[in-house]
């Protein structure tokens, strides 16, 4: 419990580490824009559900037992959102359900849930950030498209291995350093 | 399924298809968990005990018409494995936040529900044998890449995800 509360407090400092603990999610759903900011928006409303609950919980709850409940709750509102999507949003339900199942075991989530609800809040909106950053990036350069609109001039420049699995690492690790350099001002 | 096919999805699940470095599954805990010694050998246990059983869960859920709790079930299963392994390896044992907070678990028992139950073992086994070789990847690499010449704003995790993509290509060659 107590390395998770530091790594929690240590998080909250430092936006590179937070990104890290996101990292997962954010570069499993970031090969294209829209993807990207459902992921994000979906993360932000998870994470917020989960602290609320969580927030609660710790009264009652100690120790490991909290980390255990923050994952049923997370577990549970994941579930609900992976059911919305697959009704509502079946284009990019594919790409993105599997990376929102995750995100109920997810390190971010649950150490910044157990940190209050404002850090909470703040950890979705930097993760959602910095998601569509990955994406934006991932998809102009690598597809040659934004939000599935091609553009022309990108045409005989794209770089495809940035739509791929390598991608993700690289233009992540690329969005962390300006985003966590940016708030040390670096 | 034949035990070249078997032997070819083990292969298959720790180098080419490696969750962590195809699908990032576990990437946030591989890193961290680097240099605990215990952490793979008690992660891969877990790996194989938890997508036994969630694979055996997923039948009985689909029969009873709630497949969509798999997700709880899944992570419920996860929590009482690692607690168990967390217990049986008494001192020597990883934290339990670390080991359960692991999305590779789940990232298995997701992936691998429509499997066969030994197909899906030799999927297990193939995983955690390629996590424990990223771990000891990333182990050397943490040393390696903690110089002075590493750019500021690249220092600790960037730099780490940035070669964590270097390896990526490599593997996603094959």
């Amino acid at each position: 419990m107590n390395e998770m509360k530091k790594l929690g407090s240590a998080a909250a400092a430092n936006t590179g580490l937070l990104l890290f603990l996101a990292a997962v999610p954010a570069m499993g759903a970031s090969a294209d824009v829209g993807s990207a900011l459902v992921m994000g928006i979906c993360v932000f409303v998870l994470s917020l559900l989960t602290a609320l609950v969580v927030c609660a919980l710790r009264k009652v709850l100690s120790g490991d037992a909290v980390i255990a409940a923050a994952v049923i709750v997370a577990a549970g509102f994941a579930s609900l959102l992976v059911m919305l999507l697959r009704a509502y949003l079946p284009a990019v339900y594919p790409t993105v359900w599997m990376y929102l199942a995750v995100c109920a075991v997810n390190m971010m989530l649950i150490s910044q849930s157990e940190q209050g609800l404002a850090q909470a809040v703040r950890a979705g909106l930097i993760f959602l950030g910095a998601v569509v950053l990955t994406a934006v990036i991932r998809e102009v350069l690598g597809a040659g498209s934004f939000a599935g609109v091609a553009l022309p001039f990108m045409e005989g420049y794209k770089l495809s291995i940035l739509t791929q699995a390598p991608g993700g690492f690289i233009v992540f690790a690329l969005v962390m350093a300006v985003l966590g350099g940016a708030k040390k001002g670096e | 399924m034949t035990v070249k096919e078997l032997l070819l999805v083990i292969l298959s699940a720790a180098v080419a298809d490696n969750l962590v470095l195809s699908g990032y599954f576990g990437f946030d805990s591989s890193v961290l968990g680097a240099n605990k010694k215990s952490f793979s050998l008690c992660l891969g246990a877990v790996i194989i005990v938890s997508t036994l059983i969630c694979n055996l869960l997923h039948g009985v859920l689909v029969s009873m018409g709630v497949e969509y709790m798999e997700i709880m079930v899944f992570a419920l299963v996860i929590l009482l494995v690692s607690a168990i392994a967390v217990k049986l390896m008494g001192e020597k044992a990883p934290s339990f936040a670390m080991l359960t907070l692991n999305s590779v678990l789940l990232g298995v028992a997701l992936t691998s529900h429509s499997m066969g139950l030994v197909e899906a073992l030799c999927y297990a086994l193939g995983t955690a044998i390629g996590f424990w070789v990223l771990l000891e990847v990333f182990a050397s690499l943490r040393l390696k890449l903690n110089n002075p010449n590493v750019p500021k704003a690249f220092k600790g995790m960037p730099i780490t995800v940035l070669a964590a993509g270097i390896i990526a290509m490599a593997i996603y060659a094959f």
